[in-house]
């Protein structure tokens, strides 16, 4: 039963390093746990703050410095809202090339399909530059039947 | 991450556990290249899998451009139906064989 009524919020901070992926599901699951989400929402918003964070860990640094991503959570009002940070260069997610999904395998590239994943999964997006940082909003709405 | 290999006839059978993330698909991409390498037919029975996303994605598709390049097979079977979904979403659905279960899959492939 999702919690209604209520915020139930939680966060956590994810290094540049893609073993972080590792705690970042740990933590989604545990989210998931507490707030008694639906099996297809809780696979679904996996993916989506995966790909999310994946993609900076692996493209969002000019340098080989470490960083940290911060990764916010928040239900209410029967959706899922995610907030994912980082200080990386400034790049748009929702800005990414479309994905032909019509391809056949002979043209279809190994990578770019984990934003068009993203989006997919998602019901909104939101990309903002708020000082020096890019800031990424996901939500989903988490009692409609999928 | 489990990853298990059995051969059944001509069909090198890869048995995937738990969950095929960006962490994880390095290692199981590393493993299947080296399979990639030596067979000839690799099926991967994903029943066991529980969550994939594009990087999963991303080691299949080099499977199976890697396969196809030496006229070799490479099939995938078992795919939950979350899973089965993601592939869908992504338009691979078409671009796999995908088979309901490796006993279904074993049946299709040519003897020999």
């Amino acid at each position: 039963m999702v919690q209604r009524g209520r915020k139930v919020r939680a966060s956590i901070r994810i290094k540049n390093r893609l073993e972080e992926i590792e705690r970042l599901h740990l933590f989604w699951n545990g989210f998931a746990d507490r707030t008694g989400l639906a099996p297809e929402i809780r696979f679904k918003v996996e993916l989506a703050l995966e790909e999310a964070v994946a993609n900076i860990v692996r493209y969002g640094f000019a340098d080989d410095l470490g960083h940290e991503i911060a990764v916010g959570l928040e239900l209410h009002g029967g959706t899922v809202h995610i907030r994912v940070e980082d200080d990386g260069r400034p790049f748009n997610p929702l800005k990414a090339p479309p994905v032909d999904v019509e391809q056949l395998l002979e043209q279809r590239p190994i990578g770019g399909l984990g934003i068009y994943l993203m989006r997919s999964v998602m019901d909104g997006a939101r990309y903002r530059r708020i000082a020096g940082r890019n800031v990424l909003s996901l939500t989903k709405a988490v009692d409609r039947k999928e | 991450m489990d990853v298990n290999e059995t051969r059944k006839g001509a069909v090198m059978v890869v048995t995937l556990g738990g969950r095929l993330d960006s962490f994880q698909a390095e290692g199981v991409k590393q493993k299947l290249l080296d399979l990639g390498a030596v067979e000839k037919r690799i099926l991967v029975d994903c029943a066991g899998l529980e969550y994939i996303s594009s990087a999963g994605l991303g080691v299949f598709l080099l499977m199976l451009k890697t396969m196809k390049k030496k006229d070799g097979e490479f099939c995938l079977c078992g795919l939950n139906e979350r899973i089965r979904e993601v592939f869908e979403i992504s338009g691979l659905h078409k671009v796999f064989t995908l088979y309901k279960s490796q006993e279904e899959a074993l049946a299709a492939a040519p003897q020999g």
